[in-house]
């Protein structure tokens, strides 16, 4: 929860600041059908979480040209050009949470990609999401941490031989 | 004084961010160039030594933090510092420590470039 606190206010920050003052809204949950999203990869005490924000329909194109400082009437970006500019808005996103739980959980950062369609959690990850509004995008933005009860991992995020080996012995005692 | 900044980031859009907040700043007069990683960068600063570099830290093939300490080691006397994500104490530090002049934090605003910059570039 106290990530999910964190993400929610670094949002925010990033609509006040380099979205040009796009208000940014808290909603009801909603489902999104169909839409991009983009991840960041980090490692926090040793656990790798997923940060994203996933977005529905055209808003990404509205968010990308936000960041660039176009109007909403402009001419459409290419694709590349949005996928890079959601990159750097998750990676900006990501670095507000850092700033904000870093004295109590440091936190590593890895490079950010851009996907059609958003995470699914594995076994051993649970979902956690916000529903917002950046001006006229809705999006999701979403945490995905290990289950408190998971395999330990190593700091390549792949669970370990030991861990495994203990499981296992567990299982058929 | 070289009357040109090298804006080193992997993202495009930041380096456009970057170029725009340099003009809102300010800074209009000089002239921006662009390398996408640490790489790109050195061939750059080896043909025309910019007045300063502004590098972001996390990028692939060279990251800031070591384009800085291979500038150290090639001894390339050059004004650098960064602009990124990760503003953390220890980063701080690492920069510190390795010569950087400054750490500008993203989100960033034309006031934060405008005060960083200006007594380094008078």
């Amino acid at each position: 929860m106290l990530c999910l606190e964190a993400l929610t206010e670094s949002v925010s920050e990033v609509g006040d600041t380099v979205l040009g003052g796009l208000p940014v809204e808290l909603l009801a949950p909603i489902e999104i059908g169909a839409g991009h999203g983009a991840y960041v990869g980090l490692v926090a005490q040793d656990e790798p979480i997923q940060v994203g924000i996933f977005v529905e329909g055209n808003g990404c194109q509205a968010l990308a040209k936000a960041l660039l400082g176009m109007e909403p009437g402009d001419e459409d970006l290419p694709p590349p050009d949005v996928g890079d500019a959601m990159c750097e808005i998750i990676n900006i996103i990501a670095g507000g949470l850092k700033r904000r739980v870093n004295d109590r959980m440091p936190v590593t950062m890895g490079l950010p990609m851009f996907v059609s369609g958003q995470p699914l959690p594995n076994q051993q990850q649970s979902l956690s999401a916000r529903s917002v509004k950046i001006g006229p995008a809705s999006a999701r933005v979403l945490l995905l941490t290990q289950k408190s009860d998971a395999l330990p991992v190593s700091r390549s995020g792949v669970a370990t031989q030991a861990a495994e080996q203990k499981s296992a012995k567990e299982r058929s005692a | 004084m070289s009357k040109t900044i090298l804006v080193v980031d992997d993202s495009k859009a930041m380096r456009l961010i970057v170029r725009r907040t340099l003009r809102q700043a300010g800074f209009g007069d000089y002239e921006v160039a662009e390398a996408a990683n640490g790489v790109e960068a050195l061939q750059q600063i080896a043909q025309a030594a910019p007045a300063l570099v502004i590098s972001d830290w996390n990028m692939p093939e060279m990251t800031g933090i070591e384009l800085l300490q291979e500038l150290n080691a090639r001894k390339v006397p050059v004004r650098f510092g960064f602009v990124t994500t990760e503003g953390t104490p220890d980063m701080r530090a690492k920069a510190d420590e390795a010569g950087a002049l400054f750490l500008i934090a993203k989100p960033f605003t034309p006031e934060q470039f405008e005060s960083t910059l200006r007594p380094l570039l008078s």
